[in-house]
Formats: structure tokens, sequence, C-alpha cells
């Protein structure tokens, strides 16, 4: 028993080593080890057949060569393996074809303009605060300084809803209603959806608005002009001055008007700036003493400025899209680049 | 407001070259957009140099606050005060009288001086009326006005050269040599020069003759006393009208005229006799004739300059610029401001009447960094001493933040629409029949399409799922995050905001069943993200616009915060939907409000579960949760989980039934499970089963 035993072992591990296939590799395991007939297994049943006193020794040595055979045979599986994959006429991975892509979605390029927009001015401390779509007069315009039958009102065509309620043609009456209900300092930003009865090729009566506001003692135009300063050195790189031109709005004094560099041409002149190499990005100033008396802050102690940067503006810059109305198409051959 | 070159380079008495000036204006706040060359000669004009090089047209966008810009002398004396020149000085000239007396002639009586403070006439007889001169026609023309003839021309012609608004009557005309100024009373009518018939109201203010209305005060002259060809003697009016009143009236009749749009900003009150002198003048000029001697001139109420306390410390308060007093006060003497000084450097700043935006330190602060440049704003940051206290609008924003990236990682791709919609989208999305109550309408919307906010996100999806099926986009996955407006159709109802999520999935080769599913599926993967643990997807009533019994309602406490189900293909249909439509929308305030709870891990199980699957036949009517909770009712030991994932209809299973399958896993938590043991178990709930009707098909199988 003791010699078949070791004779198997011994066939066993020579075929294995000559084994020249895979597959071949299989009948040679199937001949060995198959539940039926396979040599081994028959060999096992055997032992069973054994004088008690003979088991327990070439129980052990049928163990040992099993093992010995089946650890021969995963090795040569190895071998043979890496031998089809590397071998002259081994299937390739053709690694050029194109990847599979999972299904994902993609984020509207205005609210990721409007996220980056409010992250570069939470990073300088402000905060954010929100207010109604449908808004007072009061709020929309009496309390920034524009009472009614105020001419700086033709410059914000309005929807009315009712006689005293309109859709807010700006995020400023966030401004007052914040100043309204706390005190300085106060520095806050509005992101929002505004309205203006108006649309052309280059107007959506539809867009949005990041409204900003200081509020302290001390604060002056120079310290507006340093935060916006900031605000497009963080939003387009560094390298793009930001310009001041004495502008109106009613809700503040001195009220500006910001340009900053071109992006597409840093300056020298090209069509996206129409050759000045500037564009116009934002409306600012100081906040309007009527507008501190409107909400009972003392316009003697506190000062403060505000500031209104359009969203879309700064979405066809930094993504250099030519038309406004492609922002509310929702057409996915545009969605899909972002 | 556009203004000639050759006639501005003529009054501001400058040599500039007109880009330089524009330049210098657009740098302080008088921005010109354009700068036009004028391809015909220049005319002489006469009394003026002689036109240098070729002419220029400049567009100037005059801001609102700067009504004395609104003339070609004004914009003039803003050039002169630019260029550092002093103001010129304009001492009226010398009018030739010849006539009568203008006493004799006509009489006039302002007797609303609220709505008329200050009303001037002259009276010019024996003229003859015809064309203007070519160099008068040419700069009204190029100005934007239509040459008439040379009495109206003339009264154009001034009201572009200083900014006051003249009108003309015909004199012979007035019934009973009169003229009343007053605020209407009551409803009326008057044929404006334009030839429409004008409602008159309350409050209007109107030029009357012995017995008729005139002219709409500011605003436009009445057909009855036009000039015309026979005319021969004329009354010259020019006056300052209320800006509120003469901007309701041309609201109200949606008439802005020249004249119209300079009484609302404002005109100079102390240079209505000077425009009124030059226009009589050049009337005589032009049309001959004399001027009858003396003028009306009704100013009940004197209007004084306002003195301002200025302390020049201000001007580096409010803008961090430094400016001496000495360079304050030359700013301010330049642009023709009246100072008197006072100790430590202060003034007493009275602004000239044609500045009537000026009215506080602030103002004049804004004058001398305006002129000195806004290049000299240093650009710094501030210190700030703000603490950042919690507020309720942050963690919204950021869970708003979650929503939109939970659902892209979904794969839906965020739109953005308009937020607007038809009453006949209205009226799809209404149940049929019904009337668009409950949207909030706009009283003056763009077009129809625009009309009313849109009461759900439904109709802006399917609209972007329409745009791109006309581009050969059949399936999509889209979400839009953004307010929804209801209420407000009575006096009484506040029309009310709501923010919502909405997603639309249209799949056309998924059945509708999968897509259904899908759809479930990201709302309860968006819920379970968003810590919402008493969210619950509950049969119950739908909009109209799901189909009934293809559909769940979200709650979260209990109370109603979404939808979602089968959009109905009547309505998918309309947008060229080309299979089934899936949406869901949900409230975001209920979801948003809730605190971010840090997650508590549970251990994990130390020994290994046991999985059965189980399969068998029920009415088509049971549901898989109504045997789900079945099961679990049943508290079978070592069930950790029974949840249905097949579904099976066919011959051999029968009309009227259905296969399900519903997977089990057991788990003891401090030992393996037995063979009998799970075995045990099993047989509970195939008793269960048996109990409520279910037919077991085949031997369960063990993974
Ligand atoms: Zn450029």
């Amino acid at each position: 028993m003791e010699e078949r035993i070791a004779e198997l072992r011994r066939l066993a591990e020579r075929e294995i080593s000559a084994a020249p296939s895979l597959d071949a590799l299989e009948r040679l395991r199937i001949k060995l080890f198959g539940r039926k007939g396979g040599a081994f297994t028959e060999l096992t049943k055997s032992v069973a057949t054994l004088p008690v006193e003979a088991r327990p020794l070439n129980g052990r040595l049928l163990n040992e060569a099993k093992n010995s055979v089946t650890n021969l045979l995963e090795t040569r599986h190895r071998e043979l393996s890496r031998a089809l994959a590397t071998g002259p006429t081994a299937p390739q991975i053709d690694t050029t074809f194109p990847g599979r892509r999972p299904h994902i979605g993609r984020r509207h390029p205005l609210t990721l303009t409007m996220d980056l927009l409010c992250d570069v001015f939470l990073r300088m401390g402000f905060q954010v605060r929100q207010g109604p779509e449908i808004e007072t007069d009061y709020h929309n315009f009496e309390a920034l300084n524009m009472p009614p039958d105020h001419p700086a009102r033709d410059m914000q065509d309005t929807f009315y809803i009712a006689d005293d309620k309109v859709l807010r043609t700006h995020t400023s009456p966030v401004q007052i209603r914040t100043m309204l209900a706390e005190r300085p300092p106060i520095q806050m930003i509005a992101p929002g959806r505004v309205f203006r009865r108006d649309s052309d090729l280059s107007h959506s009566p539809v867009f949005h608005q990041v409204e900003g506001l200081m509020a302290d003692r001390g604060i002056h135009m120079g310290h507006l002009k340093g935060i916006l300063q900031r605000f497009v050195e963080d939003v387009f790189g560094t390298g793009l001055a930001l310009r001041f031109r004495p502008s109106f709005f009613p809700f503040v004094e001195p009220g500006a008007e910001g340009d900053m560099q071109c992006v597409a041409c840093r300056g020298a002149g090209c069509g996206v700036c129409g050759g000045s190499g500037w564009v116009e990005i934002l409306g600012a100033g100081m906040v309007h003493p009527r507008v501190f008396e409107n909400v009972g802050y003392d316009p003697k102690k506190i000062t403060g400025f505000a500031f209104g940067i359009g969203v879309e503006r700064i979405a066809m810059l930094l993504h250099n899209v030519g038309n406004i109305r492609l922002f509310y198409e929702n057409d996915m051959r545009f969605l899909e680049q972002f | 407001m556009k203004v000639l070159w050759s006639w501005l380079r003529e009054l501001a008495d400058v040599e500039a070259r007109p880009d330089d000036v524009a330049h210098r204006l657009t740098f302080a706040g008088l921005e010109v957009e354009e700068i036009k060359p004028i391809e015909e000669p220049t005319p002489t004009v006469p009394a003026a140099p002689p036109p240098a090089g070729p002419d220029h047209l400049l567009e100037i966008n005059v801001t609102p606050n700067r009504a004395d810009c609104l003339s070609v002398f004004g914009l003039a004396r803003e050039v002169r005060a630019l260029l550092g020149r002093p103001p010129r000085n304009s001492r009226p000239a010398r009018i030739a009288e010849q006539g009568p007396s203008l006493e004799g002639e006509i009489e006039v009586s302002v007797v609303h001086p609220d709505v008329c403070p200050r009303y001037m006439g002259r009276l010019v007889l024996n003229i003859r009326v015809g064309e203007s001169p070519e160099w008068l026609r040419y700069r009204l023309r190029h100005m934007g006005l239509r040459p008439i003839n040379n009495v109206v021309d003339v009264t154009n012609y001034v009201l572009l050269e200083y900014g006051q608004p003249l009108h003309a009557f015909d004199a012979d005309r007035l019934a009973g040599r009169r003229i009343d100024v007053r605020r209407q009373e009551g409803e009326g009518h008057l044929l404006t020069l334009d030839g429409q018939r004008r409602s008159l109201q309350n409050g209007d203010v109107l030029i009357c003759d012995g017995e008729h209305p005139i002219a709409l005060g500011g605003i436009m002259g009445g057909l009855n006393t036009e000039i015309h060809p026979e005319t021969r003697s004329v009354f010259i009016e020019s006056a300052y009208f209320d800006a509120s009143t003469i901007r309701r009236t041309s609201k109200r009749l949606k008439l802005q005229t020249e004249s119209s749009y300079r009484f609302e900003r404002g005109v100079d009150i102390q240079g209505v006799p000077k425009a009124l002198d030059r226009c009589a003048s050049l009337i005589r000029e032009i049309a001959g004739g004399e001027i009858a001697q003396g003028r009306i001139d009704a100013y009940p109420r004197r209007v004084s300059r306002r003195k301002i306390l200025f302390d020049p410390s201000s001007v580096k308060r409010h803008t961090g610029v430094r400016a001496t007093a000495a360079e304050c006060a030359a700013t301010f003497e330049r642009l023709g401001f009246a100072l008197r000084r006072r100790p430590r450097g202060r003034l007493d700043v009275a602004a000239p009447s044609w500045r009537v935006d000026i009215e506080r330190e602030i103002d004049l602060v804004e004058e001398v960094v305006r002129v000195k440049g806004f290049e000299h704003i240093p650009a710094v940051l501030p210190a700030v001493r703000l603490v950042p206290r919690a507020h309720a609008a942050e963690p919204s924003r950021s869970a708003e933040g979650l929503v939109r990236d939970i659902l892209v990682s979904a794969g839906f791709q965020e739109v953005v629409s308009l937020p607007f919609v038809s009453a006949q989208i209205l009226h799809v999305f209404g149940s049929g029949g019904e009337t668009p109550a409950g949207a909030v309408g706009i009283l003056n919307p763009l077009s129809e399409d625009l009309h009313y906010l849109r009461p759900s996100l439904l109709p802006s999806l399917l609209q972007a799922l329409a745009t791109n099926v006309h581009h050969g986009r059949r399936s999509l996955e889209i979400f839009e995050v953004g307010s929804i407006h209801t209420g407000g159709t009575g006096a009484s109802t506040e029309p009310s905001e709501i923010p919502m999520a909405a997603g639309l999935l249209a799949a056309p080769p998924r059945p509708k069943r999968e897509a259904f599913l899908e759809v479930k599926g990201f709302v309860e993967t968006l819920l379970e993200r968003l810590n919402t643990s008493d969210a619950a997807l509950v049969a119950g009533s739908l909009p109209p616009w799901y189909v009934e019994g293809e559909g769940l309602v979200v709650t979260v406490g209990k109370n109603p915060i979404g939808w979602l189900g089968s959009v109905r293909s009547e309505i998918a249909a309309r947008y060229d939907a080309t299979g089934p439509v899936l949406a869901f929308e949900l409230r975001l305030e209920p979801l948003l409000q809730r605190r971010e709870v840090p997650r508590k891990a549970r251990p994990l199980a130390r020994f290994p579960s046991v999985v059965r699957d189980l399969s068998f036949i029920i009415d088509e009517g049971t549901t898989a949760e109504s045997i789900r909770q079945g099961i679990a009712s049943q508290r079978i030991a070592w069930l950790e989980e029974a949840q249905p994932f097949d579904e099976y209809r066919g011959p051999q299973i029968g009309p009227g039934k259905k296969g399900l399958t519903f997977r089990l896993r057991f788990q003891h938590p401090d030992k393996t499970l037995t063979e009998e043991e799970v075995n045990g178990a099993l047989l509970q709930v195939r008793e269960h089963l048996q109990t409520i009707g279910a037919s077991l098909r085949e031997a369960e199988s063990g993974i």
C-alpha cells in the first residue's frame, strides 16, 4: 500500500510538470481527484479497507501525497495561466479602447458659479442671508431710497404681482431685512434669483445676483475695493485689475460700477470686452445714509458698503459662454459640458 | 442722451479731442457709451466759431440723479469743471423788447402753485412761421428731434441747449386771452399734439385758456393751440412743474416726452427765465416779429440754495481718499458751488440750483472723489470685528447643496429654468376644466407664456425634456432646485413661496415598473442621506398630473411634503415624451430644517447570517409591503430581515395571481445558527404565509 501511494505520487508529479495546457491539466486533475474513478479517490477508499492498525500510517502518507500533488497542480496552473496571458498568441487588452464611464449627473453652471461666489465671500467672513422673491414695494424700493415716483425706478423694469408687491428686481431688499433684524457689525451676502421685465439677446427676465453688505464703524470705500479686488483674484486668478467708475444707484453714495480686466485678452482688447480690455462685472457703493436711517442705524456712527454681482455675467466670463439664454434652455448638449 | 460734439465744444469753449472728453466724462460718472463720426459736413452756426474738423455724436448715459446734464449746456459746464476750467459766467443776454406790454395782452394765473412752483411766459408778435435754417435743423436732427417749423424747432432747440422744456402756444387762439395753471379735478379729455385723445384724471397738471385745457402741463401741448403756418403771435411758456406729479401722469398715460423726462428728474428752477429769454430772442432772430415788453413770472415761493456743512475729513472717513480742505474747496468752486469758510477747514457749501441731487455731506464727498478720480480710492482689507453667529439661513443653504450633490451622484443632471408658465399650461396640469386658481399671476407679464409663476417645478422639467427630445435625446434624468409660488389669488391670501427639489426620469426602454422603482429608490436614498428618519412613502392623494395608483405621497412625521409617481401620459405626450415619465417633487424646508445629527455606529455581527429565499403565489391585490409587515409581526426568532426581491406573472401562475420571492435573513447575536434552527424559523414563516392564502411554489434555496 505504501508503495502504491508513493508510485501514484511520483507519477502524478511527473505528469503535472509535463502538462502542456490548462485543458490537459484539468483532465489530469479529474483523473487524479475526480469524484468517480479518480486515482486518489480510489486509493482513499482502499485505505479505508485496510486493517485498523495499518490505517494511521497509510492515511498520513496518503494525505501528504494529496497535499503535495494539489500544491503542484496549483503551481502548474499558475505557470500555464501566466504563459497564456503573456505568450505571443495570447489575447490582449486593447488599452486604447474608451473606458466604460459610470453614468453621473452634473451641476448646472449657474448654481456652480453661485456656490463659487458664495464660498469666496464666506471665506472672507461674510454670512449668507436670504429673502423672498415676491417682495414688498417697501423692501425692494422705498427703504432703498427709491420712493414712489422716483425716476430711478426706471432703471429696473419691474414685474408687479399687486400694487405693493413686486418680483424683487435685485437681492438688495435682503440688506434691508437683515439690518432691520440685526445690529452692526454686519457682514452678509444674499445670493438669489431676481426678476426684470426685460428680455432680449443680452437680457433674461430672470437672473441671479450675489448682493453683499458690510456695515460697522469705520468702514470706507477703500475696504469695498479691497474686498472686491480679492474676490476677482479668488475667482479669476491673480493679475487681473479691478477698477471703479462713478455711477449711480439710489441706495449708495458714492456709487460705482466695477470693471475687471478682460479674462480673455487680459486687458489687450478683444471681442469679449468690445476692444476696451475691461468688462463690467458689478455695481457697488457706500450705503446711503438715508438707507441707514430707514432701518434705524445712525449714519453718523455706522458706515458701510454694498455691492451686487451678476452671477450670469461671471459664469459667462468663467466658462466662455456668449449667450445668456443658454443658461435657461436646459439643452443637455450645453449642460453636459460642465 | 445724444449730444453733438460741435455744439458741446462750442458751449464748453475748450480745446480738446472728443475721445479725451469722453474718457473724462466716463470716469466722472457720465458714461460715454459711443462716439459716432458724422458723415455730413458740419454747418456753420451764426455767432459761433467755425466748425473744426468732422463732427461726432456722443451717446452719454446720464444717470437719473444728473438731470443737470440733460442738456448741451449742462454737459459743457461739467466738461469745463472736469478739465479744471472755471465756470463760465452766464450773465443773462440782453433781450430786445419792442412790442406792446405783455401785461395788457395776456393774463396768467397759477391756481395751484404746488404742482407748478414757477410759471413764466413771453409773447412774440408778428412772427412768420416757416422752415428753420439748416444749422438748427442739423442740430435737432442729430440729437433725435424732428424739425417741424421754426417756432417749434426753437423751443426744442433751447430745450436741448439748456435742458429747460418750453412750449409755444398760438396766442391768438387763447380763448379769453388768458392762461390758468391748475390741477385737474374730476375727469376730462384733451387732444394732444400727436392727435391722441388723452384722458385726464384728478391731479394732472393742466394749462387752460379761458375755456378749455390747452396743454398737459410739462408733458405735451394741445392740438387746439398748436403753431400752424398762419400763426402770427406766440405765447412762450417756460415753467417748473412738480416732478412727482409729472411722472405720475406720464406713467399713467404711457407718454414720455423730452419734456416730461426732464421735469421728472428735476430742471433748474433758476434757469427758467434764462431759457425763456433765449427762446424769445431766437424766435425773433429766426421767425422775425417783436417781443412784447415784460414777462410773466409767477414764482410765489422762492427756492433757495441748500447749505450743507462740509468737513473735509469726511472724504477720508467715507472713501479712504486723502483730500485737503483746499482741494475740496477748489473742486466745489469749479462745479459752481458757493462756499463760506468756517473754522478748522470746514466749509458751508451751497449747491447751485441745477444740482438737485446734492442734499447732504455724503453727496459732496462723492463730488470731491468723482472729480479727483476713483482710482485714488485705496484697496485695503477691513479689520473684521465680526463674531459670526449661527443663523438658520446657512445650514439650509448647505443642505440645499447636499440635495444637489446627492442627486448629481445618483446620475441626475441639474437644470435651471425660467419660473413662469402660461394659463394654458396651468390648465393642462389642472385635472381638466379647472381654471388656474392657486397660481400667482403677474400683472404686467412680458408675454402670455410668462403670465404666472410656476406652482410646480414639473412644467419646467417637462419643458427641458421637450427641448432635448427635440434634439434627439430620448432618455433624461434631470432635477431642479428652486422656488414655486402658490396662493395669492384673492386679496386676503398672501402668495407663498416654497423652495422645492424636483426630478424627472424619462427612460423609454425601461418598463414603467422599473422606472418607478428607480425613482422611488432615488427618493428613499435622498431621505436617508438627509437623516429624515421619520419619513415615509405612503399611498395618498396625488396632484392631478400623476396617474392614480401609480404614485406615493412623501411624508415627514406624518405631514405630506411631496410626491412621486408616473406623470399622466397625455401630459407627458404634450412635451413629446416617447415613453413613461416619472417624477418626484419635494418641499425642501421640512427636509432642511433638520439638524445634522452625527450617525451612531452599530456593532458588527460576530457570527455569519443565514439567507433563505422563499417563493410563493399570492393574489394580485396583495402588496409586498403587507406581506413584509405580516411576516415582521410574527416576531420570528432570529429573523433579521424579510425583503421582497422579485415579482413575476405568467400563464403558469394563472390570472389574478402573481409570484413573489422574499429573501429572508436570519442572524443570531451570539452564535452560528444551526440548520435545524433555521428550518424551524422558516417553517413559522411558511405557516404564516399559508394563513394569508399564499401557496408556496417550490423548495427554498439556500445561500
Ligand atoms: Zn478682451
